[in-house]
């Protein structure tokens, strides 16, 4: 997949000969993780989409909710601080910095360069540039494990490791050809599939997908007959379906359990579709597929 | 009322998408119908087009910088205030327009 720049592009490019120069040199030693256990003070940044922010130069302090309490940090370069979607940080302005701070939309990447000589409690001014379409798979993937991580302090290498090939992977995105990005539709048909397979366990529908796409509900049933050969419904119930078996062949949970934590608050309509999907009833198949295995 | 605007920030992380989340959310609250640009580093986003902004009675800039495309707004009466404003007090913006 490949995705198109924009922005002023000598802004895009300033951005990549900073991003490559810095994963050549340095290594990620350290990364803060903020939440939302405690009320954001007055103009603390608080977005409805995660951040991520890395020091180049200088540093600013910054406050944060972590574990119901306010901490103060001072990030320098090789720190990275990751803010998922609701939490909240202030950073204090008023020192030299350069930092280059990663948003991660529904829609695109958004990526701002601040280089700040301090002095004034705003920066006057930024470099921006933005990757449409989103994501491509790995860059989605590692930032959902990285917000997985987010909710449990996570000590040991995992965070840093995974800071590092999430900034690997938008650098790739942010220099793939802009000639060879895909159709508008497919970029959009790809993130939805996407945000099916992380919130198929909630009630999500073609309305609130619609919804949260700032879509008409029949512009998203058009994009899956075209793009996807199928029904937005038909695609929902596979991904549940599919996250059905798995669960029946490794969990003890009861079909009632399972069918709740798929999306499907009926168990009696869960059973109809996986039946309708996979040919045998659930119970069926966790017999034939679980014959010898201790549960 | 049929209101646009513009939100915009100097780094453009944060504030321009808490303004235009308050301003949408405000705007209700007032009985307004209203669309808001965000011009943060994601790029433009909920782009205002021709028609929006021929609409409208009135275009608000919760902005600290310059209006990306401000000849778009030639003919229309444009408030502009502090970005800061429209993230503390987005009730005085409206009923300053209400006046």
């Amino acid at each position: 997949m490949n995705f198109s720049v924009s922005g002023p592009a000598p802004g895009a490019r300033l951005i990549v000969h900073e991003l490559e120069t810095y994963l050549r040199k340095t290594r990620i030693r350290r990364v803060h993780f903020a939440d939302g256990t405690t009320v954001p003070p007055p103009l603390a940044y608080v977005t409805n989409f995660p951040r991520l922010s890395l020091p180049l130069a200088g540093s600013h302090t910054m406050e944060l909710a972590h574990n119901g309490r306010v901490e103060t940090i001072k990030p320098v370069r090789g720190h990275a601080v990751f803010v998922p979607d609701h939490a909240w940080n202030k950073p204090d302005w008023s020192g030299h910095v350069d930092v280059l701070t990663f948003l991660f939309g529904v829609k695109q990447i958004g990526i701002s360069l601040v280089r700040h000589k301090g002095g004034t409690q705003v920066p006057s001014n930024a470099v921006k540039a933005s990757v449409h379409g989103g994501y491509d798979v790995p860059t989605h993937s590692i930032l959902a494990v990285l917000r997985l991580l987010a909710t449990d302090s996570p000590k040991g290498p995992l965070a840093r490791l995974l800071t590092e090939s999430l900034l690997h992977a938008c650098l790739r995105l942010l220099k793939s050809p802009h000639n060879q990005s895909p159709r508008k539709a497919v970029r959009t048909y790809e993130s939805i599939c996407l945000y099916v397979q992380e919130h198929f366990h909630t009630s999500v529908s073609r309305e609130t997908i619609a919804d949260h796409f700032r879509l008409a509900p029949n512009h998203v049933s058009r994009l899956f007959r075209k793009e996807g050969f199928m029904r937005f419904n038909d695609y929902l119930n596979l991904v549940r379906v599919n996250r059905a078996k798995f669960m029946l062949q490794n969990y003890k949970m009861t079909l009632k359990e399972i069918a709740a934590s798929c999306g499907y608050s009926d168990p009696a309509y869960f059973c109809r579709i996986f039946k309708k999907i996979c040919k045998v009833t659930p119970t069926e198949y966790r017999s034939t597929n679980t014959a010898g295995v201790q549960l | 009322m049929k209101i646009v605007a513009v939100t915009a920030c100097p780094t453009g992380i944060a504030h321009t998408y808490m303004a235009a989340a308050r301003l949408e959310k405000v705007a209700k609250n007032f009985g307004h119908e209203i669309k808001v640009e965000t011009q943060g580093a994601m790029g433009i986003e909920n782009k205002l087009t021709e028609s929006d902004i021929r609409q409208a009675q009135i275009a608000i800039f919760a902005v600290d910088i310059e209006v990306e495309g401000r000849e778009r707004f030639n003919g229309v009466k444009v408030i502009q205030v502090p970005l800061q404003e429209a993230l503390k007090s987005p009730e005085n913006i409206f009923s300053k327009i209400q006046r």
